[in-house]
């Protein structure tokens, strides 16, 4: 049972939660970019949330499914069909061996989840299938590399039919709504001056075309300066807002570097991290401030849906 | 041992052990890591140790806040500093590296030679001269800051990096010295190159170094880089 690539699209990797316990070696931890999306296709399967599926970045990917089973995708809208009919997407979808599910141009959001019944079968890798090209490791190769043209990724065959499920409406993201992005303040926020604090929550910053699973990089209307000493390079928490020199912030996503030395205004939340994820270059917006607290309970409150206890 | 724990996102809190890069300060931090990681590593999902900080990214659904910022204070208060004492007396695995420092590997020997005002021989002699301590991991996987280097050979980065540097590439940055465990970008001054393979992903301890053990250089000729390289190393 597999699913045969014919076009390996603009970036599709393979994703899971991520990779635990190897940071302080200088291992990326990986994982969705955005975590809504990945834990909504799984759940539309009945599938474990740690189960492995694709990350499809852009569109312009093909693939043919060898055997029949159940498929969910969910998050960007990249024009997918299945044998050229529109197939539509937040919902599970019966295929039939055969079958061909192809994803064209994006119409808003760039990362389209493709899950399966059971998950894609592809080994792990230090506990992860994730693939980060910067590390050489994870993904169906185990050399970090995204999927290319004739890959074969495996899945299981489905022991039951399943009935096809959609996400209730009101959890079917819009990514053309305008972004505000939670922000909690940590790190060298109070070492900022008073006025660049505050225009952190009052101006409006762009996406740049600098984006990727590493990070993204924001145009602000005018710089943020950081007059204090430089710094010694620290832990970087996922999330975290880093202000370079120039004054342009970056927002370092799930595949951002471990360590690092530039001054940080604090960590956008994860399920603003997926939001943020969506954005296109050129997409506006702004921080909202939200306390450690209440994030930790959104957040709480998302993976516990996800995964009771 | 003294140092202020701050939260800086929902899942994850940092421990500050001042501002100074010592290396008691490294083994302090490791002693910590050592306590946790023997008292509530099911709550912690990874930690990661660099010049003066702990940052401590724990598992929410698992876990609360205030229970790990608990484990933490009990950390600091059992925990013994070195900080004022010797720090030396505790064993430490040191790791020892052959480099070939020959001018065809060693990349910026000559503008080495210009900015250090001494023949290269001499800046690979300091350069040898001492054990390095790791100080943290990062940037690649298994990419070990190690320090210092002798003051006389501490050279800035490069204004601009090299778009690909091969593996094994041993560089200079500042007082920091280090080897490059795989082919990558870089702007550190290479000085030399070292056969030896740092990363291997199926092991479990992936890569020699740890944050508080010694590195030890060797000088080796070109011929015997190419015997080792060959003969895999």
């Amino acid at each position: 049972m597999s699913l045969q690539v014919q076009q390996a699209g603009v970036v599709s990797v393979p994703v899971d939660l991520g990779r635990r316990h190897y940071q302080h070696l200088g291992v990326t931890v990986g994982g969705p970019m955005d975590i809504h999306a990945y834990m909504w296709a799984n759940r539309l399967l009945d599938n474990a949330p740690s189960c492995a599926q694709l990350e499809l970045c852009y569109g312009h990917f093909a693939a043919k499914f060898s055997e029949s089973t159940m498929i969910a995708l969910a998050g960007a809208d990249l024009s997918a069909t299945l044998n050229g009919a529109a197939l539509p997407i937040w919902r599970s979808t019966a295929v039939q061996s055969g079958d061909v599910l192809k994803l064209g141009a994006p119409r808003s959001g760039l990362y389209a989840y493709l899950a399966v019944a059971g998950g894609f079968q592809i080994k792990s890798q230090l506990g992860s299938v994730c693939a980060v090209a910067r590390d050489g490791l994870g993904g169906l190769h185990q050399d970090g590399k995204p999927l290319q043209n004739d890959d074969v990724v495996a899945y299981q065959p489905l022991e039951r039919g399943q009935t096809s499920k959609s996400v209730p409406s009101q959890f079917i993201a819009d990514y053309t709504q305008p972004l505000s992005i939670d922000l909690q303040c940590g790190y060298q926020f109070k070492q900022f001056a008073k006025v660049q604090q505050q225009r952190v929550f009052k101006d409006t910053y762009t996406v740049t075309k600098r984006i990727n699973r590493q990070g993204i990089f924001l145009e602000a209307p005018k710089e943020i300066k950081y007059a204090g000493e430089s710094l010694i390079s620290e832990g970087i928490a996922f999330g975290a807002v880093q202000v370079p020199p120039d004054g342009h912030p970056i927002v370092l996503m799930r595949d951002g570097q471990s360590i690092g030395g530039y001054p940080k205004l604090g960590c956008i939340t994860a399920l603003g991290a997926g939001k943020l994820a969506q954005a296109a270059p050129g997409t506006s917006l702004h921080f909202s401030r939200v306390s450690i607290e209440d994030s930790q309970r959104e957040y709480r409150q998302f993976m516990h849906f996800f995964n009771p206890a | 041992m003294p140092a202020t724990i701050e939260a800086v996102s929902q899942d994850s809190l940092l421990l500050r052990f001042g501002e100074q890069i010592l290396p008691e300060v490294t083994v302090d931090i490791q002693a910590v890591r050592t306590y946790l990681n023997d008292h509530c590593a099911a709550a912690i999902i990874d930690m990661v140790p660099s010049y003066t900080t702990l940052l401590v990214h724990y598992d929410l659904l698992q876990s609360s806040e205030q229970h790990l910022r608990d484990h933490l204070q009990q950390a600091l208060e059992q925990v013994p500093s070195k900080l004022g004492t010797s720090a030396d007396g505790s064993p430490v695995n040191t790791v020892h590296i052959p480099v070939c420092y020959d001018p065809e590997l060693a990349l910026d020997w000559q503008s080495m030679e210009q900015s250090c005002q001494m023949p290269f021989e001499q800046i690979v002699q300091r350069h040898l001269q001492k054990s390095y301590l790791v100080y943290t991991i990062g940037f690649l996987p298994g990419f070990a800051f190690l320090g210092n280097v002798d003051e006389s050979i501490a050279t800035p980065r490069r204004a601009s990096p090299r778009a690909m540097l091969p593996a094994g590439s041993v560089g200079i940055a500042g007082t920091q010295t280090a080897v490059y465990p795989a082919g990558s970008p870089g702007g550190w001054n290479i000085v030399g190159r070292s056969p030896m393979q740092l990363v291997d992903y199926s092991l479990a301890t992936l890569c020699p170094f740890n944050v508080g053990g010694r590195v030890q250089f060797s000088a080796i000729s070109i011929e015997e880089y190419h015997h080792l390289k060959e003969g895999g190393a």
